[in-house]
This record gives structure tokens, sequence and C-alpha cells, in this order.
């Protein structure tokens, strides 16, 4: 079972199969618990701080139409760029998505039935839900040509000027 | 009421953390002169990951300190090959082709583990110093020290210095939310002599040398803009004006450093045709930008530093005729 966790996080299952195991997961309690503990071990193993604020292009755009997985650090990042960085960006979102599961589920003492289904996955059409929770509307994305930014870059990108000049020659 | 004792107990574990003091200047100055002097003196030979925004690129580094020579070699394992040799001040690039050598030259804005200046010790005047808990990198133990901004105007800078050596192992750029915004790390290191002797060798024969951008700053030039609100501690580096990509006119550029920061103001004439759809804020990686027009003429600013001070410093630029 956690082969396919592992290919739905990476955006592995084509449409259908994703959408099975969804249901599935909606359905399904015990499944429920297993797609926890997934993610559980998966963040402890990863404790990388930087790593757990992003969102891979994958399921974001599941989150569309789909029950949305809840993630608290959601931010509206553009699609990455490669494989790799997906592939890692990815997982940083189901380690997020395991802490909120982990945090609703201790609360869940308190909510009614309802709630408690939700522990993982949640079944409102929300992308909404994701948007709030944002923490800033972050500034568009430059294209990698971006003149401003590529002067910017050639002109500290000098080890002499940043390191050496900074002390004699920037003294004014 | 267990959980409420839960987060009293997690609280008073991180307190000593936090509450940790400011060091006094000249103590902190002298700590960062260690780490500066660690990064040149020592050798070691390891591989680390440069982190920035959704992307991670790792490099390999051999840096090597005997007899008085220092030598180091940095070359790219991700996406376009590229190497850096550098034997004592002289900086060379290696590539295949110009588009590497470009590549190459680009990576030196930051060239882990050295990212403080020679002279460290006026940063402590715009940053405090403070040290953190223990921690362990790529194998070795460190101990975290903090460079936080005494204003809002910039990030905070984290060091994990090694134990015995001073040598940074990580280095993590922070914003105000404590979110980490660009980070390298070693993942894979080994401090003592680089016995290897191909460590220092290019493997390309196309090179390009990288020479000393010196003597760009002219003295007391009137028409230079004035900007008001400068961020304490930053120093105008240069002021050319250089043609730009896709724009007929020169384009002034102003160069400033904080000896970490550093941000530029593009000062553009003539753009009053499509100045609303030149304005506003972009980003790229850890880089913020904002464009704002004065008249016909477009004021860009660019650089490592959080959104609102480069849209203060923007504000703030009083062109002269």
């Amino acid at each position: 079972m956690n082969e396919q966790f592992s290919a739905l996080v990476d955006g592995e299952l084509d449409g259908k199969e994703g959408d099975a195991l969804l249901a599935r997961l909606k359905a399904d309690t015990e499944l429920q618990d297993g797609w926890d503990h997934y993610h559980l071990i998966g963040d402890a193993m990863r404790q990388n701080r930087q790593l757990d604020i992003n969102i891979t292009a994958a399921v974001h755009a599941r989150l569309a139409d789909e029950p949305t997985v809840l993630a608290p650090a959601a931010l509206p990042q553009p699609a990455s760029r490669n494989r790799r960085a997906s592939r890692w960006v990815s997982l940083a979102l189901a380690a997020s998505a395991a802490l909120v599961a982990v945090i609703v589920g201790v609360q869940s003492d308190n909510l009614s039935e309802d709630a408690q289904l939700a522990s993982a996955v949640l079944s409102t059409p929300a992308p909404e839900a994701v948007q709030t929770l944002a923490m800033a509307p972050a500034a568009p994305e430059a294209p990698a040509n971006n003149p401003y930014m590529q002067a910017h870059q050639e002109s500290v990108s000098n080890p002499y000027l940043m390191t050496a000049s900074y002390s004699s020659e920037g003294r004014r | 009421m267990h959980r409420q004792v839960l987060a009293w107990t997690a609280w008073l574990a991180m307190a000593p953390a936090w509450a940790a003091s400011v060091l006094p200047d000249g103590e902190a100055q002298q700590l960062l002169k260690r780490y500066v002097g660690a990064v040149r003196q020592q050798s070691y030979a390891g591989v680390y990951l440069h982190q920035v925004g959704g992307s991670v690129e790792s490099y390999r580094l051999a840096h090597s300190h005997e007899g008085g020579i220092w030598r180091e070699k940095r070359e790219s394992l991700d996406g376009v090959r590229w190497e850096l040799i550098r034997q004592g001040n002289e900086l060379t690039a290696y590539g295949a082709d110009t588009h590497a050598l470009a590549e190459a030259k680009l990576s030196t804005q930051r060239m882990f583990p050295e990212l403080l200046p020679d002279n460290p010790a006026e940063l402590t005047t715009v940053y405090s110093v403070r040290q953190l808990e223990h921690d362990r990198v790529a194998g070795y133990d460190c101990n975290w020290t903090v460079l936080e901004p005494r204003d809002n105007a910039r990030y905070a800078y984290h060091f994990c210095i090694e134990d015995k050596t001073s040598l940074p192992l990580r280095i993590s750029v922070i914003n105000g939310r404590r979110e980490v915004i660009e980070q390298f790390t070693f993942s894979q290191l080994s401090i003592g002599p680089v016995r290897d002797k191909n460590a220092f060798r290019p493997t390309f024969d196309q090179q390009h040398p990288i020479m000393p951008a010196g003597g760009n700053l002219e003295d007391g030039r009137a028409d230079r803009p004035e900007i008001k609100v400068t961020p304490a501690g930053f120093r105008l580096l240069r002021d050319v004006r250089r043609t730009m990509s896709g724009r007929s006119q020169p384009v002034r550029h102003l160069v400033y450093s904080d000896g970490l920061a550093s941000f530029s103001v593009f000062i553009e004439p003539g753009v009053a045709a499509n100045r609303s759809r030149l304005a506003g804020y972009f980003a790229r990686g850890a880089l913020r930008a904002y464009s704002r027009p004065v008249g016909d003429t477009l004021v860009t600013v660019v650089g490592d530093l959080p959104d609102a001070t480069i849209q203060s410093i923007a504000n703030s630029v009083q062109l002269k005729p």
C-alpha cells in the first residue's frame, strides 16, 4: 500500500488510479490510518525546515477539484522546474499534510464526528481554504532572463567586489 | 489540560535557546573573524547543497591551505557542468562552452562557505550576534551562531560553526516569519588535508579568468540619485552606466552592500510609454524586486532583502536633473 501512497504523492499515478485511491481513502478509515502512518514515518525521517513550505504542482493541481489535502504552509508556488525538485517538494507537502493530520487528530476529541473523518483528507471543495491559509500573497515569479535580476546578480557575482573590496573601496 | 502542560514544557525547553543573550560587540567581532579565518586556512573537501525557492543544487568543493598557498576547486554536480578554480587570489572559470562559463561566473556571488566579508567586524553595527544550541551537520558537531538584523530591514543569517575548526557547515537565511528562504549546507565533508592530486585540476580546456571589478565608483558625482531611506550599514560599491538587454538607452546602475546583503538601484529614463506595464513587484529565488515610475523614468530596486525594505528604498529614490 505504501508504494501506492508514495506514487500518489509523487504524482506518478495517472488520473484514474489517483482518483480511485483518493476515493478509497475517503471511505476507508483503516486506509486513512495507513496514510497517516506513511506520512508520520516520512515526517520523522525528514526534518528540513525549508522543505516543508512548498507544494508540488502535481498535488496542487489535484486540489482544485478533488478532496483537499490540507496544507497550512501552502504557498502559491509555480510548477517546479525539474523532476528532482518536484520530488522533494511533493514529499514536503506530504510531510505538511501529515503534521496537520496529527494536529487535527489530537484535537478531534472535542470535535464532531464529521471533523474526525477529516483526519488527513478533507472532502470540503476548498482550494479557497488552502489560499486563506497561505501566509501572504507572493510576488509574481520573474522569468529567468529578467534583465534587472541578471544585472544585479552579475554585479554582485564578483568575490573581489563583495568581500575584499567591501572593506576598502566601499568605505566612503 | 494535558495539551497545555505539554505546550508549557515545550516552551520551557525552547526558552534557553531564545533567551541566549546577545554577545558584546568585541566578542562578536572576534568570533566572526575566526570564522572568516577558518574558511581560508582550513583544508577540507566535500559536497554541499544550495537550496533557494523550491530548487536544490549540489556542488563539490575542495579547499586546501598548505605552506601559505591556498587552492580551491568548486564544480557544479547538477545541470550545466562548470568548474571554478582559485589559486591564491586568481579565480578562473572552466567549462565546455560560453554558457557554462557564464553559469560559473554567476555562481561566484555566493561562494559557500565564504559568505562573510574579509573584514566582518563592521557587521556588528547592523547585526546582533547570539550563540544558540548545538547541532550536527554532515557528521560534524557544530554550534549555531545567529546574525540578527538590529532593524527589520534585512534577513537573519544563521551559521552552524564546526566545534574544532570554526568552519561554517550550514548557513541559513531566515526571514521575519522564521522561514528559511535560502540555505547552504555541506551534505558530505571531510576536514583535513586534501590528498587527491586531481582535486584541484580542471577537466575542461575552455577557460575564462574572472577579474576584480574595481574602479567603478567615481567620487562626488553631482548627478548621483539620492536615496533618502538607505538602511543602516549599506555602502555604495558601484555606480555605472550600463547597457541592458531589451533597452535602447544606457541604464544607471548603483550597487549597495552591508557586507552580507546587497541591493541594486536601476535608473532608466524614457519609459513613459510602457511604464504601467513595467511597474510592480517581482521575485525570483531569494531576490525581490520593485519597479516604480517617477515621471518618465523607471526606478527599479533588486536585492536579497524583505519586500518592505525594497519598496521603501525604491520610494525614497530622488532623481537629480
